[in-house]
């Protein structure tokens, strides 16, 4: 009986290999110390002959041998396990982002297309995925256990993940930190498609890609009243402000990254720029995470012509920014040409473009990506905006603000893949979450909102049952 | 007779009023008044626990609702932690031994003594109240901001509850660092010390320096949910993660304060048992102590992946890996211990034997997820469920329940009936390991933590864990009640029943008022057993029976 789940990330079978190897030294140290209490418990029982003379002298030489052999063991293990650490944490420069919001109780995922789901995670094999989260209201955590990966996602943080997923089906996606009532309901599915199918599948899932979308919550929000070019009121402009260096009024330098954004939109007074009035009014509580992210896309694609951008990145590889730079980028453009070659015009547009950007954070030098900005002159078009936009759920039947992994159609390439089932009786129960900061009605309001929602689960549900 | 007389006579009898109980100043009777209390605890924690594995049984969550689920589990955790584990040991065993095992006539501060036990009854009113009131569904962790901002349950009444009990705590350890210190009998030098002492030695200083560290962070949440003052808050520029470094500061260092005493105590039992001096005692002395110190630097490893940098996570990992080394150390010297021994197994010496068992497979199981890169995976599954338990449960409360045999002739001056409890502690072994074995594959396979209802393919070692918690179950009311069968009914016991070593011994069974009818003088190491020989073995008369 195997319990481990299938190896279906990069980096699963290096994590499965260290795992194999600290499970034989301590199945012999478990063996070897039980037989040695074993032998001496029969051979120096109360009552045996066995020879008990001779003093107990000082054994300074034994001790010493087993304070030392466990200590290289140890180190050994360290490094080996710290080596592995290091490549989870640093993302290849290529990998594409995806955006995740998570909330009470459920995942929703977000494309740089427009594509967006919820409590199902579309993503294409061999290809490097990086994962930007954050939650809406308390901790959560995203876990894959086929990828052997976990990461907290975190309320008023970005928090990242990167995988490269090397095996086709579905696999469970668990949240693994307590997070309230329905937490063990709180799970979803990754689907991990072969590249051109998932071509496919974006290109007929496309909305509104995230940076127009923000553009339009730009205007919504009035935005544009103080931070237009045409405004009378005195507000720092943001064209070129993603990547760039921001003296604030306290006379420290800060770094435009999707964190400063994200805060400077919830929590304007935190950081204010050096020559401005602390006027901003917070937008706490009026925009949620999603539309945060979307305006966050919408303002990189303001400061990212590509060759000025490019600039800022490499003058940025020399900020020592904090976290991401052990390891460095380990783009090759080989990856990058991989990237175009499997990924069709439309949906590589948006790939490219979200890679780019979102990957300056991390690693702020993308050299190796230059095949993909060949693509990149596209960003703001808005072609597909007549998409409308579409929260695509894993399981179109389910009840509104509770999303299962329960679809029984679903593809699977191995039993243990099954998505599992739950009590179809527990969704109507969402209905009853009675506490004060629920966001279960939340998602219904986004549902009301989708366009073509009808639709596009349809073609969804083609795709799960191929 | 007579030096008994003039100690004060047999404490047992030096009142029955309840006010000679409730108002004693006496180490060994507060010892039992906290006994009774952690037993109480013990019973409503694992009444939690039976809940949470029956309906664990099946997939669906169909015994119980979703928010009864949370509060079980949060009221197994915050009783079974702070209200039975922490105290265990040191509030009971140890302040029953200390100032025997150090020939003292009691603790230094004994009106203290009584101060903390009815503050940890006074935290224990609270988490009561709490429960009856509607329970708490943070989980024993009361991570923010849910335990802040989200939860519309009693955390107020569950946090003032563990923020007494913790000044419980901090005094326990300001009374035994100043009794050790000061209260030593002649000849008891510092390295004559038994290893129990010790061992509550260090438990005493950690006590004393975590705690308020958790009173401080607890007093933030009780200031954040009444005035949200956005310390934790994200909406408010608060750090959610901040609260984990401040709650595992102490927390962390609080599985070594259950789990130090029981290292101590295991010592006392197995050189008993093996009639046998301890293995390497320095070793075993500083070992003790590294983990006491460095078991302060390692709180971060419960955070590899709650979005702390990278480095930190590299440094936190590397010492944990410490922590094992020292672990590692006690393991070996404890078999080592048994070479050329004299060994009986006795219920008590089973105890330690299966303590040193279920401790190594923690311990190397704590090694598996002190490697960040396996962590990633393991952490918050039933992997470290299961860890854990085997830390706490499989160690503390084994050397616990052996250590309360081995002393029960000493408090009581009664003999248990030892066929019994050999059956027990066999049971309990094996019911341990059923129960907690297969949540280790659980982990393996991917099961989150704290989750109601779960994936069908868990459920056959679901299945399993919880037969095995049924037997354990039985395990565990056993000696509850042959011990207190043997309260009226089981034979008188000598001032020495086991031939031990050890201050403790040399007095009367049970002790007179003020321990001692002169103050003891020593002249040897603490594991001053002969050397046995072949003609030796012959004039050792068995261990009394019942």
């Amino acid at each position: 009986m195997n319990f481990r789940p299938p190896q279906a990330s990069s980096l699963a079978a290096s994590i499965d290999q260290l795992f194999l190897a600290m499970l034989i030294l301590s199945a012999i140290v478990v063996v070897g110390v039980f037989a040695v209490m074993l032998w001496f418990g029969i051979r120096y029982r109360h009552g045996s002959t066995a020879n008990r003379s001779g003093e107990q002298h000082r054994h300074l030489g034994i001790e010493s041998t087993w304070v030392l052999v466990p200590f290289v063991l140890f180190m050994g293990l360290f490094y080996w396990s710290t080596h592995i650490w290091r490549e989870l944490r640093i993302p290849p420069a290529d990998a594409a982002p995806v955006y995740v919001v998570a909330k009470q109780w459920m995942w929703k995922v977000q494309h740089p297309g427009g594509q967006r789901e919820i409590d199902t995670l579309h993503v294409p094999l061999g290809q490097p995925i990086r994962l930007i989260m954050t939650s809406q209201d308390v901790i959560h955590s995203f876990y894959v256990p086929a990828f052997r990966l976990k990461q907290d996602v975190l309320p008023g943080r970005y928090t990242e993940m990167w995988f490269t997923a090397t095996k086709e089906g579905t696999f469970d996606l668990f949240c693994a930190e307590f997070c309230g009532t329905d937490h063990s309901r709180m799970g979803g599915r990754v689907v991990v498609m072969p590249p051109a199918e998932y071509a496919r599948w974006l290109a007929g899932h496309a909305g509104t890609d995230l940076a127009a979308q923000g553009a339009a919550l730009f205007r919504q929000f009035g935005c544009s009243g103080c931070h237009g070019a045409r405004s009378a009121v005195h507000a720092p402009s943001l064209e070129n402000l993603y990547g760039s260096t921001v003296a604030l009024s306290d006379g420290a330098q800060v770094l435009a990254d999707d964190r400063y954004l994200h805060d400077s939109i919830l929590l304007p007074g935190k950081e204010i720029t050096a020559g401005y009035a602390p006027i901003m009014p917070s937008f706490a509580g009026r925009i949620g995470e999603e539309d945060v992210l979307a305006l966050i896309e919408y303002l990189k694609s303001r400061g990212a012509e590509p060759a000025s951008f490019r600039g800022k990145s490499e003058q940025l590889r020399q900020t020592p920014s904090g976290r991401g730079t052990l390891g460095g980028p380990t783009s090759t453009s080989a990856d990058s040409a991989t990237l175009n070659n499997v990924i069709p015009a439309k949906a590589g547009i948006h790939f490219a473009v979200g890679s780019v950007e979102a990957t300056s954070k991390w690693i702020p030098a993308f050299a190796g990506m230059t095949p993909s900005f060949g693509v990149a002159p596209n960003i703001l078009g808005p072609s597909e905006a007549e998409a409308g936009e579409t929260w695509e759920r894993s399981s179109p039947s389910s009840a509104p603000g509770f999303a299962t992994a329960a679809d029984p159609t679903a593809h699977a390439s191995s039993p243990e893949n099954v998505t599992h089932q739950r009590g179809a009786s527990r969704d109507t129960r969402t209905a009853e979450l009675g506490l004060g900061h629920s966001q279960a009605t939340d998602s219904g309001g986004l549902l009301v909102r989708a366009g073509d929602h009808g639709s596009s689960n349809t073609d969804e549900g083609s795709h799960d049952r191929d | 007779m007579t030096a008994t007389d003039a100690a004060g006579g047999n404490y047992l009898l030096a009142g029955n009023t309840l006010r000679s109980w409730l108002l004693t100043h006496d180490h060994k009777r507060i010892a039992i008044l906290y006994t009774a209390g952690i037993t109480f605890f013990f019973l409503c924690g694992g009444v939690a626990a039976a809940l949470i594995r029956l309906e664990l049984v099946t997939p669906a969550g169909d015994l119980m609702s979703p928010e009864t689920y949370n509060k079980a589990f949060t009221f197994h955790g915050v009783v079974m932690v702070w209200f039975f584990l922490v105290p265990s040991i040191p509030a009971t065993l140890g302040n029953f031994l200390l100032p025997l095992m150090i020939g003292a006539r009691d603790v230094a501060f004994p009106r203290l003594n009584l101060f903390s036990f009815y503050l940890y009854a006074g935290g224990g009113l609270f988490t009561i109240a709490c429960l009856l009131a509607g329970g708490v569904d943070t989980g024993w962790t009361f991570y923010t901001p849910f335990s802040t901002m989200f939860s519309n349950t009693h955390v107020m009444l569950a946090v003032v509850g563990v923020f007494i009990v913790g000044f419980s705590s901090i005094l326990t350890g300001i009374n035994f660092i100043v009794t050790i210190h000061t209260l030593r009998t002649r000849g008891m030098t510092w390295f004559r010390l038994p290893l129990f002492v010790w061992s509550l030695y260090g438990v005493a200083l950690v006590m004393v320096l975590a705690t308020p560290v958790l009173a401080m962070t607890l007093a933030l949440i009780a200031l954040e949910r009444l005035f949200g003052i956005g310390l934790f808050d994200p909406a408010l520029g608060g750090d959610p993660v901040l609260f984990q470094h401040f709650f595992w500061f102490y927390s962390h260092p609080a599985v070594y304060i259950m789990i130090l005493p029981a290292m101590g105590l295991v010592s006392e039992l197995i050189t008993a048992g093996a009639r046998r001096r301890i293995f390497g005692y320095n070793f075993m002395v500083y070992s003790l102590l590294g983990i006491s110190v460095v078991g302060f630097f390692v709180w971060g490893h419960h955070m590899f992946v709650a979005g702390q940098s990278m480095y930190a996570s590299i440094v936190f990992s590397i010492l944990s890996f410490m922590i094992g080394v020292f672990s590692a150390i006690k393991v070996f010297n404890w078999t080592a211990s048994l070479y050329k021994g004299d060994i009986t197994f006795s219920a008590w010496m089973i105890y330690a034997l299966g303590f040193v068992g279920l401790f190594m497979l923690g311990g190397l199981t704590g090694i598996f997820v002190a490697a960040v890169a396996l962590d990633v995976g393991l952490t918050d599954t039933y992997f470290v469920v299961s860890h854990f338990h085997y830390i706490m449960v499989g160690g503390s409360v084994m050397a616990y329940l052996g250590g309360i045999h081995f002393w029960w002739p000493k408090i009581t001056g009664r003999m248990y009936p030892e066929m019994w409890a050999r059956f027990a502690a066999i049971l309990m072994f094996f019911g341990f390991n059923l129960t907690f074995f297969p949540q280790y594959l659980l982990g393996v396979a991917g099961m989150p933590r704290r989750y109601q209802s779960y994936a069908p393919q868990f459920q056959v070692l679901n299945v399993l864990s919880s037969a095995g918690a049924s037997l354990l179950a039985v395990a565990y009311l056993m000696p509850l009640a042959y011990l207190l069968w043997s309260l009226r009914y089981g034979a008188r016991a000598g001032a020495n029943p086991w031939r031990a070593a050890g201050l403790e011994w040399k007095t009367t069974s049970p002790p007179p008022v003020r321990n001692f009818g002169e103050p003891p003088v020593v002249e040897g190491g603490p594991y001053d057993y002969p050397v046995p020989t072949a003609k030796v073995r012959a004039t050792r008369p068995e261990p009394a029976g019942p």
